[in-house]
């Protein structure tokens, strides 16, 4: 049998040389689309690669490994060779092979130079003494560490991105830090002459010293610090350390070596598909000189990066990639300053013009320059605020067309709605992720094939997974896509039912349906379950306020309004009779003592100024509330999605500060609100001054009392998110502030997701605080006589629940534990504890000492 | 008797349609307590109240020698009831309250969900719809002339 023996290499047999961010990318994307490939790796430094845009945060806590984009183990699962330190001594390019410095040899089929680049460090004498440093590599930083253990004040040569950057790493440091740049202002390249004056003036408040206009002619021997900068105008800087961050020169020594064609000031000369002049060799990222320009930012490096790989897998194909530029703007964020720059920033381009806004009290500058015609958006430069960094991008990059007055996009609203460019104004061919150039078209056919959130368009699609500068718009665009398409599937409340809350009030209230089985009939599917059935029964109750324990409603009730109680651990109740503003007589607060003595409850004021009483069997709970009812009291409904309390502090009445009549204006307001059930509880407040000692602005409605009436605050919460109310409306009378009142709560009843608390709604409202004010103020949706009918509707209609119960004896017998014997819960057990009962812990209840049991 | 409680153990656990229950009150039945027969296999059932006690689509607790089983009565829309006996211990809350849960359906099983942390059972089987561990046990229960029995063998072989 003959045997063939293939004795030349595989015909994709590829060698990288340089394992940077972008020599990574070319790596990943070629593995992916060529599992065959046999790539291997020469990293000229110590280890793989690793996050350099994020290079500061190793000074503000992230370690080598955090910064770490690869491991060796990841590069052998993947089935690529690597070698770290293997700086290429050689290039024998007819015989594709290449030699590392320990004389090793590598054979290739396609060469693929990612070397990158190196700091320039100004010829300035003085510039290799030891504390003179530069910051590319984990290396340097560990330099600069070291360094900034012995030094007190750190100076920063170059006032450029890169240098505001190493800027802010010698600041984490901890050292007094100066920057020294050669140009009259810092960021000469992405900012104009006032951005850059704002930022100084932004970078300087921060404590960094920016020196302009400063040539560095000698570094010698300091007086007071280590070393002394002697400037061409005579003046001089003492410093510890000196960081030179003076721009970067590509790394093509290698290319130019072996006769590749350069660029005259250096770098490796590629054609739209990043070939060199060698048809083998390919050369991507800092190194690579596209049409006499160099890129040096990682997204069109990473474009570099997917062209070659596609030429090498298909050669020069009609669908191979190609790269054709890259947009060089850029939004980020230094030293808490937000810096954001696209296109033609400086306004070269003939004829055009620009618009310019700057806020010196706020500390923020925006221009926008557009073409003649002032129909396209050519570049924009923005200091202190990169909120319209994306909407801008989007109509530089796309050429849409602008709105017919440009200035408005960087002009603060007046309250008008904001032209913002909606995601879908963009076409689908809108870069949305630079860096792994992602479209919209990418994120639409994403949801398309599945990924219905956010974070799973995020994991497929790899957009916001760079420099994340995208993720507010990509989120944007993603929530719009997927409104269009998946509303219900977000929004379903249940598998029973195909609707959100909102719609299911709709239904309830336009269908007047009134039961639940005609509801699940008519509008969903199968037996229901512990969400939608608690969510219609609270419908029910904010729409017809039934007694919530009628035959047709019982069965939706949840855990606690079911026994109108609380239920506690062990299965017992708590009992909180209504105290209205907090507000109780000695003859009350007697009859709570003794019931709770009578029935040995536990006792407690809770935060809502009223008593709570702990530890009820569901069999006493009908003579515990017969008691109380016959006392004077009320339920308090401390177990419904309804309004809880409105706790109030002492006004006008007895305080030498307060200005109303707080406490009445809070029992007035309890008293009228009571009952009132809602997608989640509400909790009012009401301060008798400006003092605010009822914290009303923590509370769903908040009111302080003013001089000439009461200021109304909404949406406040406690709970896991504390959130303050919005200032709403000021000065109000009592029947104004219940007319703003009644039609706020009916409008949350109305649209609120289940389970929204007010903050939460607030914060989710298109429009928020201004949409709301529409809405009740100027009655914008034309609802508010509707929205206080039924309102209204509520108050007319309430009756105590406990007292209707102990009144009817059918509703009093289902109050028991069993339903065929009067003996008691025997797993309830209490110990002594302060005087009181509490349940028995698990241990307690196996051990000799108990209390009481039954 | 014992004939037409045979027929109805031929049924699957717990499960009465309308119209044999109005079979059974034409039979004039008023039992209270039907002896065991441990060769036919049948259990020992004591009635427990009468149907009227059972709210529609809510639950009740009976003692039956100092073991709680909670009962729930499933009444649809067209009428049709269904009536499950199942332990009225909630093994992860560890209290006596199975009884007070809500009643739904998860993909069409019926469930009964715990009142203190929400996890579902089958009414059917017992089985913890959110840990393989946990399960309520199954009783018998069958309605007749208007009352309710339930059996304390574990039924949990009976169910269909």
């Amino acid at each position: 049998m003959a045997k063939s023996i293939i004795s030349s290499v595989p015909k994709d047999n590829i060698v990288v040389i340089g394992n940077g961010m972008v020599g990574h990318h070319f790596v990943q994307q070629l593995r992916a689309q060529s599992p065959d490939a046999s790539i291997r790796v020469l990293s000229g430094e110590p280890r793989l690669a690793y996050d350099r845009v994020h290079l500061s945060e190793f000074f503000s806590g992230k370690t080598a490994d955090d910064l770490a984009m690869t491991t060796p183990a990841e590069y052998t699962l993947l089935n690529v060779s690597f070698h770290t330190e293997a700086w290429v001594k050689a290039i024998d390019k007819v015989s594709k092979i290449v030699t590392i410095k320990t004389g090793q040899q590598f054979c290739y089929d396609k060469l693929v130079l990612a070397t990158g680049s190196y700091p320039f460090v100004p010829p300035i004498p003085g510039n290799q003494q030891q504390h003179c440093l530069v910051y590319r590599t984990i290396e340097d930083l560990y330099d600069i560490q070291a360094s900034a253990q012995v030094s007190k004040i750190g100076v920063v040569v170059g006032g450029g991105l890169l240098g505001l950057e190493a800027a802010n790493a010698l600041k984490e440091a901890g050292l007094e830090t100066h920057v020294v740049e050669f140009a009259p202002q810092l960021m000469a390249v992405q900012l104009d002459t006032s951005g850059g004056r704002l930022l100084r003036d932004k970078i300087s408040a921060l404590g960094v010293e920016v020196h302009t206009q400063k040539a560095t002619q000698e570094i010698v021997a300091g007086d007071n610090c280590r070393y002394r900068m002697n400037f061409a105008d005579g003046t001089f800087l003492e410093t510890d350390m000196i960081l030179f961050s003076a721009g970067i020169r590509p790394s093509d020594s290698l290319a130019k070596a072996h006769d590749l064609a350069m660029g005259e000031r250096g770098g490796i000369v590629i054609d739209d598909y990043c070939l060199t002049s060698d048809k083998n060799i390919y050369a991507v990222g800092e190194c690579a000189l596209w049409q006499q320009r160099i890129f040096g930012l990682v997204a069109p490096g990473y474009t570099m990066a997917r062209a070659a790989v596609s030429h090498i897998l298909n050669g020069g194909s009609d669908k191979t990639l190609k790269f054709e530029g890259a947009d060089m703007s850029t939004k980020l964020k230094l030293m808490g300053v937000e810096v954001g720059s696209i296109g033609d920033a400086h306004a070269k381009t003939l004829n055009a013009l620009s618009y310019t806004y700057e806020n010196q009290p706020l500390g923020v500058y925006k221009k926008v320059v557009v073409d003649g015609t002032q129909t396209k958006l050519l570049g924009a430069v923005l200091v202190g605020d990169t909120s319209d960094y994306d909407t801008l991008l989007q109509y530089a990059l796309n050429a849409i067309d602008l709105p017919e007055f440009p200035e408005s996009l960087i002009l603060p609203s007046t309250g008008d709605a904001l032209p913002a460019l909606g995601a879908d104004a963009l076409p689908m061919t809108a870069t949305i992720c630079s860096c792994h150039n992602v479209s919209k078209g990418d994120i639409v056919a994403a949801i398309d094939q599945g990924s219905y959130t956010l974070s799973s368009v995020k994991s497929c699609t790899k957009a916001s997974s760079g420099c994340g500068g995208c993720a507010a718009l990509l989120k944007k665009v993603v929530d719009t896509e997927l409104g269009k398409r998946g509303v219900e599937v977000k929004k379903d409340v249940c598998e029973h039912f195909a609707h959100s809350r909102q719609e299911l009030f709709h239904i309830v209230k336009v269908e007047g349906i009134t039961s639940f089985d005609v509801l699940i009939e008519q509008h969903g599917k199968g037996l229901g379950c512990e969400i939608c059935k608690p969510l219609s029964a609270s419908i029910f109750a904010s729409v017809y306020n039934d007694f919530i324990l009628q035959k047709e409603h019982l069965g939706l009730q949840d855990t606690n309004d079911i026994f109108l109680g609380n239920m506690q651990k062990d299965g017992t109740y708590s009992v909180v009779p209504r105290v209205p503003g907090g507000e109780i007589t000695p003859e009350k607060l007697i009859l709570l003592g003794e019931v709770a003595r009578d029935y040995r409850l536990y006792t407690k004021i809770t935060g809502g100024q009223r008593v709570d009483l702990f530890g009820a069997r569901v069999e006493d709970l009908p003579d515990i509330w017969e008691r109380l009812v016959a006392g004077g009291f009320e339920t308090g409904h401390a177990y419904a999605k309804s309004l809880r309390t409105v706790k109030s502090c002492v006004g006008s009445t007895w305080c030498r500060f307060g200005v109303q009549d707080s406490v009445a204006q809070a029992i007035d307001l309890e008293n009228r609100y009571k009952g009132l059930r809602a997608p989640h509880k509400i909790k009012f407040g009401v301060s008798g001054c400006t003092r605010e000692c009822a914290e009303a602005q923590s509370k769903d409605i908040g009111i302080i009392a003013t001089e000439n009436g009461w200021n109304l605050y909404v949406c406040g919460n406690g709970g896991m998110k504390p959130r303050h109310g919005d200032l709403f409306a000021i000065d109000l009378d009592t029947k104004t502030l219940v007319k703003y009142i009644d039609r706020i709560l009916s409008f949350y009843i109305k649209t609120a997701d289940r389970l929204q608390r007010t903050s939460v709604w607030m914060d989710n409202m298109e429009g928020g605080l201004g949409y709301l004010q529409d809405v009740v103020i100027n009655d914008a949706l034309g609802i508010g006589s509707e929205l206080e009918a039924q309102m209204q509707n509520i108050v007319d209609t309430y009756q105590c629940e406990w007292k209707t119960t102990i009144e009817n004896p059918e509703l009093r017998k289902r109050f028991r534990q069993f339903v065929n014997s009067n003996q008691k819960d025997n797993n309830i057990t209490f110990v002594q504890e302060r005087g009181q009962i509490r349940p028995a812990t698990e241990e307690e209840k196996n051990t000799i000492n108990i209390v009481e049991r039954v | 008797m014992t004939n037409a409680l045979t027929k109805h153990q031929q049924n699957d656990s717990g499960t009465i349609e309308a119209d044999s229950m109005t079979n059974i009150a034409k039979t004039q039945l008023c039992i209270s307590q039907v002896s065991t027969n441990e060769m036919d296999g049948e259990q020992s059932m004591q009635r427990v109240c009468e149907l009227s006690d059972l709210a529609p689509n809510s639950g009740v607790c009976a003692l039956i020698n100092d073991v709680q089983i909670a009962i729930f009565q499933l009444v649809n829309n067209k009428g049709h009831t269904s009536i499950y006996a199942l332990s009225n211990w909630d093994p992860i809350g560890k209290a006596n309250v199975m009884y007070r849960g809500l009643i739904g359906s998860i993909s069409d099983e019926p469930v009964i969900c715990s009142p203190l942390y929400k996890q579902h059972y089958s009414l059917k089987t017992g089985r913890c719809f959110e840990s393989e561990e946990m399960h309520l046990s199954v009783y018998r229960c069958v309605v007749e002339n208007q009352q309710v029995f339930v059996g304390l063998a574990d039924a949990a072989t009976f169910a269909a």
